[in-house]
C-alpha cells in the first residue's frame, strides 16, 4: 500500500460517519450494503477462478443458522458463535465443492445453484430450523454488560467485518496465491503445466470466499435478531451476482462494494414500488449486461459512451454468431 | 404396495418425469447447440400454460389448438430474446445466465402481477379414467406420456433433418461448421425457438392435471437444474433418463414419505455424483475456458 | 541414460489408436524432432507426457521415475516444461506478469509468507522479478515487458509462451509447432534462442512442421505415423527413409503440406 494517506483519510471517516449520519434507516442500508459487500465479494473470489458461485444465499443461511443455534441452544456467546459460524459456512463449502470440483466449473456452478435451493428447502422443512416461520428471538451481541442497542453498534461491527474482509482478500490477490488465481481465471491449462493445482487453489478459493460469507450470516442472525428461509432464496444469491457484476467483474474488490452499494441505495433514490423492484432491477441488469459488460468500474475503459453503443449494434448487425 | 398402487405411482411418474424431460430436452438443446443457459426457460413454461389455458378455457378452443399455440407463442418468444438479448451476451456464459435470469425475473414478476397467485385449471381433455385393481388413473396423464412420446420421436428425426444436421454441427464445432457454410445466428435462433417451444407445450400439457400458477416457473426450473445435473449436462439421453427417474422417484416417494420431495431426491441421487461427477450419461462439456 | 522415456504407450479415444505401443527415449540435452504428418499423434504425445490425459496402457518415465498417471501440475514439478500448439497466454496480463505467474513453482516463501507479505516473501518477488527480466532479456521480449499479451503480434506471443514455458525451470521443454506463423527473421532468431536452451543444458523436444527448421536444428528425429513410430535416427537418414517418404506423400495428396 504506497499511498497511505488517502486510506487513512477514508478510515477516519468512516468511523466518524455515525456523527454525519444520524438517520436510522440510512444506517441500516449502509449496515446491510456492508453485508452484501461481504457476500459479494466472496462471490468475485470465486469468480476471479472463472467459478460461479450461483448459490451464496445458502451459504450465507449456514453462517446465520449456525450462529443463530449456537447462541441461543447451546448458549454460546456471540462473540465465539461468529467466527465459528465461518467455519460452518467453509466446513460446507469443503464438503460440496470438494466433490463439485472434480466435475470441473459447469459441475461447481450447477452444484452450488442446487445448493442454495435446497439449504432453502431445508430450513423451512426441518421444524429443527424454525420451520417457514422462522428461527425467533435471537439475542444481539454484547461486550460484557454493554448490549448492542441501536445502529451504531451493528455500524460499526459490519464496518470491522468487511474491513477485515478486504484486507484478507487484498493481502491474498497480491500475493503468490492470488497470481495463482490469475492464472487458474485467465488459462488453466497454462496454469496446470506451470506447477498451479488448479483443483486445489480453486477449492481454497471456495472455502476462503465461504468463510467470509459464514460470518456475514452470523452478523445478520444476530442484528436482525430472527432469520427467515424466505430470505436465502434463488433471489438473494441472483442479487449478489448482480452486485459483482454491476461494480465490475474485473474489479476483484472495488466491484463488489460498489455494485452493493449502488443496488442498495438505488431503490430508496428512485422510489420504486415494492412489487415493480424485480421488474425494474431485471431491465436494468439486462440493459448492464448489454451496454456495459464490464460494470459500472469499467466506464473509465470506455472513452466515449456513445460511440460503443453505435459500435455495439454495428457489431452484431453484420456476419453472424461471434 | 398393491398391483394398482404400483401403477398409479408408475404412470404419476412417467407423466411428471415426462414434463420435466420435454423442459430439460429444451433446455439442454439450448445448451448444447449455444453453449449456454437458458435460465428463463422455466417461464417459457409458465407462459405456455398460460397461453393454453386462455384459449382452451377462456375461448374453448380445442386442445390440440392449445398446443400448438403455446408452442409457436413460446418459440416467437424465444426469438425475441435470442434477438434483443441473447445475441448480445452469449460469448459470456455467465453474462447469458445472468441476462436470462433478468429476463426470467422480469416475466415472472409480470406473471405474479397479472395473474395473482391463484392456480387456474383445466377442465380435462379425455374425460375418464382407466382403472386398475380399483386404483384410478386419469386419461389425462395417459395422454400426457403419449404426446411426449410423440415429441421425442419428432424430435428425434427433427434432429436427421437438414436443420438438425446443422445443428448437430453447430454442437460438436462451431468454427467447422462455419466453414460449411453453416451460419451459425439461425442456427442459434432455431435452436432458441424450439428449445422454448418445446418448454411451452410442456406448460401445456400439465395444464389439465395440475393446473397453471403465475410462479410455476421458478419451481420447475428448480427441478430441470437437478435432471440435468443428474443426467449430464449437454446429454440429452441423460436428461430424459434423469427426468424419467426423478419423476419416479418423486411419485413413489411422494407415496411413502410425504411433501419432502426436493430432499428425497438429493439424498437418494446426488451421491451418485461422486462416482460420476458427469453425470448419468454426461459428455465432457465445460464453461468455454 | 535416459532422461524421458517413454515405454510402449498406447492412448485409445474411443477405440482409435492416438498412440500405439510407442517406445521412445529421450538422452540429456540433446535437440530431437518429432515429426509425422497431421494427425500422426505428436500433440497427443506430448499431451500424455505432460499429463492432460493417462495412457490407455504404458508408462512415461522421467529420471526412472514413473509420472505417467500424475497430474499436469505434479508433472511440471518434476521438470517437464511444454508449450502449446495454439498460442496459450494469460491474455489479460503484462508479458512480465506472464513470467512471474509463471514461476509460480519458484517460490521459496511459504504460503504465511506470502499473505504476510513479510521480508521473505518479498525477497521473494525481487528475485522472481529479477530473473522474469532476465529472461524476457535472453529471448529479446525485454522492451515490451509492460505490454498486455494480447496486444502482442503472432510472432511475439509464441515467443512469450517460450518464456513462460522457461519460466518453471523445466530440464526438459516440449515445444509444440514453435515457429509456426513466424516470418523467415522470426524462425531465425527462434531457432537461435533454442539452441541456446540447449546449451544451457535444457533438453529439447519439439514438433514442428517447417521441415528446413528441423533439419538445421534437431540432432535426431523420430517420425511417428497413426500413432507408432515409423523411423528414427539423425536428420539425413530420415530424409531418404522410403517409409517416412511415403508416409508424406500419402498424405500430401489430400492434405495440407507443412
Amino acid at each position: 500500500m504506497r499511498r497511505k494517506g488517502p486510506v487513512v483519510a477514508v478510515l477516519i471517516i468512516l468511523f466518524l460517519l455515525p456523527f454525519f449520519v444520524t438517520n436510522n434507516y440510512v444506517l441500516h442500508l449502509i449496515i446491510m450494503a456492508c453485508i452484501y459487500s461481504v457476500l459479494a465479494l466472496g462471490f468475485s473470489m470465486m469468480w476471479k477462478n472463472r467459478l460461479i458461485m450461483a448459490g451464496q444465499a445458502g451459504l450465507w443461511a449456514v453462517g446465520a443458522y449456525t450462529s443463530a443455534l449456537l447462541v441461543t441452544k447451546l448458549g454460546l456467546s456471540f462473540w465465539l458463535a461468529l467466527p465459528a459460524s465461518g467455519l460452518a459456512s467453509g466446513l460446507f463449502a469443503l464438503l460440496i465443492f470438494s466433490l463439485a470440483l472434480r466435475g470441473g466449473p459447469l459441475l461447481f456452478f450447477g452444484m452450488s445453484l442446487v445448493a442454495g435451493f435446497i439449504i432453502m428447502e431445508v430450513l423451512g422443512s426441518v421444524p429443527f430450523f424454525g420451520g417457514w416461520e422462522g428461527l425467533l428471538d435471537i439475542p444481539g451481541p454484547a461486550i460484557g454488560s454493554f448490549v448492542f442497542l441501536g445502529k451504531i453498534p451493528f455500524y460499526y461491527l459490519a464496518l470491522v467485518i468487511l474491513l477485515v474482509n478486504v484486507a484478507v482478500f487484498s493481502a491474498l490477490y497480491t500475493s503468490r496465491i492470488g497470481r495463482a488465481w490469475t492464472a487458474i481465471g485467465s488459462s488453466p491449462r497454462l496454469a496446470e503445466v506451470q506447477g498451479i493445482n488448479v483443483y486445489r487453489y480453486r477449492l481454497a478459493s471456495s472455502v476462503i470466499g465461504c468463510f467470509f460469507v459464514g460470518i456475514a450470516g452470523s452478523f445478520y442472525a444476530h442484528y436482525q435478531n430472527l432469520l427467515m428461509p424466505n430470505t436465502f432464496s434463488f433471489q438473494c444469491s441472483i442479487y449478489v451476482q448482480m452486485y459483482a457484476l454491476i461494480g465490475g467483474l474485473g474489479y476483484y474488490i472495488a466491484g463488489p462494494i460498489l455494485g452493493a452499494f449502488v443496488m442498495v441505495f438505488l431503490p430508496e433514490v428512485l422510489r420504486a414500488g415494492q412489487e415493480f423492484q424485480p421488474i425494474f432491477f431485471g431491465v436494468l441488469l439486462i440493459l448492464i449486461i448489454v451496454f456495459l459488460p464490464g460494470g459500472l468500474l469499467s466506464i473509465g475503459e470506455r472513452s466515449r459512451l456513445p460511440g460503443f453503443i453505435i459500435r455495439r449494434f454495428r457489431k452484431t448487425a453484420e456476419g453472424g454468431g461471434r | 404396495m398393491n398391483v394398482g398402487l404400483f401403477f398409479q405411482c408408475v404412470v404419476n411418474g412417467l407423466a411428471i418425469g415426462g414434463i420435466y424431460a420435454v423442459v430439460a430436452a429444451g433446455f439442454t438443446l439450448i445448451l448444447g447447440v449455444m453453449k449456454i443457459m437458458n435460465f428463463g426457460q422455466g417461464q417459457f413454461y409458465m407462459l405456455g400454460a398460460f397461453v393454453s389455458y386462455g384459449l382452451c378455457e377462456v375461448f374453448h378452443l380445442h386442445y390440440a389448438i392449445g398446443l400448438v399455440s403455446a408452442f409457436v407463442t413460446m418459440a416467437f418468444l424465444g426469438i425475441v430474446l435470442q434477438r434483443f438479448v441473447i445475441r448480445y451476451t452469449y460469448e459470456g456464459f455467465f453474462h447469458t445466465v445472468l441476462a436470462t435470469t433478468a429476463f426470467a425475473t422480469i416475466i415472472n414478476q409480470i406473471a405474479v402481477i397479472s395473474f395473482g397467485k391463484a392456480d387456474r385449471f383445466m377442465s380435462p381433455v379425455i374425460k375418464g379414467r382407466v382403472a386398475v385393481s380399483g386404483i384410478v388413473v386419469s386419461n389425462d396423464k395417459i395422454l400426457l406420456i403419449g404426446i411426449g412420446i410423440i415429441l421425442f420421436v419428432a424430435l428425434h428425426y427433427f434432429m436427421k433433418t437438414k436443420v438438425g444436421k446443422a445443428m448437430r454441427a453447430v454442437t460438436e464445432n462451431q468454427e467447422t461448421a462455419g466453414l460449411q457454410g453453416i451460419n451459425a445466428r439461425q442456427i442459434f435462433t432455431i435452436t432458441m425457438a424450439v428449445g422454448c417451444g418445446m418448454a411451452g407445450v410442456a406448460g401445456t400439457l400439465v395444464l389439465p392435471i395440475l393446473g397453471a400458477r403465475a410462479d410455476m416457473g421458478l419451481s420447475i426450473f428448480v427441478k430441470i437444474l437437478l435432471v440435468i445435473i443428474i443426467g449430464g449436462m449437454g446429454s440429452m439421453p441423460g436428461a430424459l433418463l434423469a427426468a424419467l427417474i426423478v419423476g419416479l422417484v418423486e411419485s413413489f416417494g411422494y407415496q411413502f414419505v410425504g411433501g419432502y420431495n426436493e430432499l428425497l431426491l438429493t439424498c437418494c441421487l446426488l451421491p451418485l455424483l461422486y462416482f460420476r461427477p458427469g453425470g448419468l450419461l454426461g459428455k465432457p462439456f465445460a464453461i468455454p475456458e | 541414460m535416459t532422461l524421458l522415456g517413454v515405454r510402449n504407450l498406447s492412448r485409445l479415444f474411443g477405440g482409435v489408436a492416438a498412440l500405439g505401443g510407442l517406445d521412445l527415449d529421450v538422452y540429456p540435452s540433446e535437440i530431437l524432432g518429432l515429426i509425422g504428418p497431421n494427425g500422426a499423434g505428436k500433440t497427443t504425445l506430448f499431451n500424455v507426457i505432460s499429463g492432460f490425459f493417462a495412457p490407455t496402457s504404458g508408462t512415461v518415465q522421467m529420471n526412472g521415475e514413473t509420472i505417467s498417471g500424475l497430474r499436469p501440475d505434479q508433472i511440471a514439478a518434476r521438470g517437464i516444461g511444454r508449450t502449446f500448439q495454439q498460442t496459450v497466454l494469460f491474455m489479460k496480463s503484462t508479458v512480465l506478469e506472464n513470467i512471474i505467474i509463471g514461476s509460480h513453482m519458484d517460490f521459496s516463501s511459504g504460503l504465511l509468507n506470502q499473505f504476510l507479505h513479510d521480508r521473505r516473501a518479498r525477497h521473494d518477488e525481487g528475485r522472481i522479478k529479477e530473473k522474469a527480466l532476465e529472461i524476457l532479456e535472453f529471448m529479446g521480449l525485454i522492451a515490451l515487458k509492460e505490454e498486455l499479451a494480447q496486444n502482442l503480434p503472432h510472432g511475439h506471443q509464441r515467443t512469450l509462451g517460450m518464456c513462460v514455458a522457461l519460466a518453471a525451470d523445466p530440464k526438459v521443454l516440449l515445444l509444440d509447432e514453435p515457429l509456426t506463423g513466424m516470418n523467415q527473421t522470426e524462425t531465425t532468431t527462434t531457432i537461435g534462442h533454442i539452441r541456446q536452451l540447449r546449451d544451457r543444458g535444457i533438453t529439447i523436444v519439439i514438433v514442428e512442421h517447417n521441415m528446413k527448421a528441423v533439419m538445421s536444428l534437431c540432432e535426431r528425429l523420430v517420425v511417428l505415423h497413426y500413432g507408432q513410430k515409423i523411423a528414427e535416427g539423425k536428420p539425413e537418414e530420415i530424409q531418404d527413409n522410403p517409409a517416412v517418404i511415403e508416409a508424406y506423400l500419402g498424405k500430401r495428396r489430400g492434405g495440407d503440406a507443412a
